[in-house]
């Protein structure tokens, strides 16, 4: 049996822009150049490593974003993986996590599923939490921020490095995992990936699609709001210090003057 | 007075410095309650009562241990629970470490509220409490609130001082029961982490951090000896296009600081650190390479091209007689370095 992997990946403002919010304090999407987020590309690489260990496997990269977003299914099909399913609408935006996660869970539930795999967090957002929130959500196991990740015979292990211990974590499929970005440097596309791409099917869902209410989702449907977003002062040049023998010690003068020592 | 429930970050009862940070924050708000859970989780009480917390609900079951995240949600809704049914519940907080975070935000999903993460400040608010994040690497400071059902925020390490504040803290026994999807995930084996005897770099107030500027490996121990007599981890500044990692990712010893990433990275500078096979070095090339080589990417995959920035590589070289070229300190929070 086929072994039917979804991949949630970000289009995310790219983070050497100028990256900043728009008049309705979202972040703009439009002005600001974008692509993959960049740890979603260690998904979509255990991903694709996880479907050659596989006899059958079939990944699908799934996104929630506007019409530009699909440069980065774009991307992740390159890579290697299947097909793609994109999921735009005007009612969308301005989602918070919660409006986000319950899109890309009845998504993951229309396309099929026995794995879920997720980065560890978005580059603009970085809550980190949306593989969470996928699990309760989907109501399977949470396998979550893994640097190691295996699949066999209907069971998926890894290791998390958390805060205090390294764990080794198993659990039945079906199942959300995430993966960290020591879980494996991730390819780059070939010439032949590129123009295999081309021809894969990017399948579009709507609100209507997936049988949410526009007022469940967007700005007006997020159950957080911001109040006020300004930008920091352009940071001052640090100051040099030339080790001409004394070195060391006004290294030292200059930690005591700022009162770090 | 409304109440605050707070979620005590410990590991067999000693208590993390972000759980007192967020006491502090939390009597801004309401009058503390604690909950800890799993090993140890009584004897976080006294302490957490010298910060404020009027009452500490605790639970142990061999659940929390053995299975992952989930057990732990069930005790914080039972506590939830048990809390908003007394009266007025104003938030509850959670310490920004990855475990806690993934525990808030499940949480939030069943008790129906929105949640804010990895605030570094907190008020009380006319429309309930105000958080202050920052956000797209420090360059914006946003305020934003929960707008439904009881706020779940959680905050960054640093992000309010310490204060003794004493308190009842009475202990109270949690009653908790465990839904059919607590057992999902196993945790089949636990290694504790190797101690470096250093602040966690997450926690730090003051990080210290060496680059190419210390013109090699082999030099990275003035910054290491600069770090310990600081009382402070250390952390290689470098950037590294494709890797971006968030502030509060787990299982690192020493990390980087900046845009990139990685303790890993700083073991094996320290373990093979053979000439030419530095790190820094190998990534130029790479970095050089792919420039070299016609980009076959279709113009909409291709990544701008990225400004090398800082002082050209000729620049930092030549160290200095104390074996210094530059060292840069950065408090986290107020310099936004790490994250
Ligand atoms: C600066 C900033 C701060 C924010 N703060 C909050 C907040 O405090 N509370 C709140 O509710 N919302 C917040 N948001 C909105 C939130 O980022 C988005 O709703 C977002 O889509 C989900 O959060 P994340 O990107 O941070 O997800 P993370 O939890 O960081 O993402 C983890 C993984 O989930 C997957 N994923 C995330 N988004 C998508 C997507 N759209 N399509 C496909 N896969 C996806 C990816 O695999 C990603 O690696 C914030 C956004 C920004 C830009
Ligand atoms: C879009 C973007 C956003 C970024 N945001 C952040 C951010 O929010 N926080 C952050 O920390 N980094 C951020 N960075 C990364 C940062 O600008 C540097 O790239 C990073 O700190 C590594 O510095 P470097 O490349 O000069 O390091 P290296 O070349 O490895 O360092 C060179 C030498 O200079 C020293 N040095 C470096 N900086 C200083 C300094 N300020 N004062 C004194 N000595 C110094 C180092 O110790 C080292 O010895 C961002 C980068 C980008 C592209």
């Amino acid at each position: 049996m086929s072994l039917r992997i979804v991949v949630c990946v970000k289009y995310v403002p790219d983070a050497t822009g100028d990256r900043h919010f728009a008049d309705d304090l979202t972040v703009d999407r439009d002005d600001v150049d974008g692509l993959l987020s960049e740890l979603d590309e260690y998904a979509v690489e255990q991903a694709l490593q996880i479907a050659d260990e596989a006899d059958d496997a079939e990944i699908t990269v799934l996104t929630v974003g506007p019409e530009d977003a699909k440069d980065a299914l774009r991307k992740a099909l390159s890579m290697g993986a299947d097909k793609a399913v994109h999921v735009e609408d005007d009612d969308l935006h301005g989602t918070d996590v919660m409006g986000t996660s319950l899109v890309l869970a009845k998504a993951i539930e229309q396309t099929g599923y026995d794995l879920v795999i997720t980065g560890m967090a978005s580059t603009d957002g970085t809550m980190g939490v949306l593989p969470a929130i996928l699990a309760e959500r989907l109501g399977v196991p949470q396998v979550t921020l893994l640097s190691e990740v295996s699949v066999e015979d209907g069971v998926v292990k890894g290791r998390r490095d958390g805060d205090s211990a390294s764990e080794q974590l198993e659990a039945s499929l079906p199942a959300v995992v995430s993966v960290t970005d020591q879980s494996g440097e991730a390819r780059y596309p070939s010439f032949k990936g590129i123009m295999a791409a081309k021809k894969k099917p990017v399948q579009s869902l709507d609100l209507d699609d997936l049988g949410i209410d526009a007022d469940e989702v967007g700005l007006e449907g997020s159950w957080t709001q911001v109040d006020s977003a300004t930008e920091r002062p352009a940071r001052t040049a640090g100051s040099i210090l030339k080790d001409e023998g004394e070195g060391g010690k006004q290294l030292a003068e200059f930690l005591a003057g700022q009162k770090f020592i | 007075m409304a109440e605050v429930l707070v979620y005590v970050d410990h590991v067999d009862g000693a208590v993390r410095k972000p759980t007192l940070e967020l006491l502090t924050l939390a009597r801004r708000i309401g009058e503390p309650v604690a909950v800890a859970l799993g090993n140890g989780a009584e004897a976080t009480a006294e302490v957490l009562a010298e910060h404020g917390a009027v009452k500490v609900l605790t639970a142990d079951a061999p659940e929390f241990a053995d299975y992952l995240v989930v057990p732990k949600v069930d005790a914080l809704q039972a506590a939830y629970e048990a809390v908003s049914a007394g009266g007025s519940l104003a938030a509850v907080l959670v310490p920004s470490s990855a475990e806690a975070k993934e525990i808030a935000a499940r949480l939030a999903v069943r008790i129906g509220s929105g949640i804010i993460t990895d605030a570094v400040d907190l008020e009380a608010g006319q429309e309930g409490p105000v958080a202050t994040q920052a956000v797209f690497a420090a360059s914006y400071t946003t305020k934003s609130r929960v707008s439904k059902g009881t706020p779940v925020i959680t905050v960054k390490p640093n992000s309010a001082p310490v204060e003794a504040a004493p308190a009842a803290g009475a202990v109270e026994a949690l009653t908790v029961s465990f839904g059919e999807k607590s057992t999902g995930t196993k945790v089949v084996s636990r290694t504790p982490r190797e101690s470096t005897g250093r602040p966690e770099l997450t926690e730090a107030a003051i990080v210290v951090s060496g680059g190419r500027g210390v013109n090699g490996a082999e030099n990275f121990h003035v910054i290491e000896e600069l770090a310990d007599s600081l009382g402070a981890p250390s952390a290689l500044a470098r950037r590294r296009r494709r890797r971006l990692v968030p502030a509060l990712q787990p299982g690192r010893p020493d990390r980087q600081v900046g845009l990139p990433a990685a303790v890993h990275r700083l073991r094996h500078l320290r373990r093979d650190p053979a000439p030419g096979r530095h790190a820094d070095l190998e990534d130029d090339r790479r970095r050089q390479q792919g420039r070299r080589g016609p980009d076959l990417r279709p113009r909409r995959l291709r990544r701008g091209r990225r400004p090398l920035h800082g002082r050209p590589a000729a620049d930092r070289r030549g160290q200095g007689p104390q074996g210094l070229t530059c060292a840069s300190l950065a408090a986290p929070q107020s310099a936004g370095a790490v994250w």
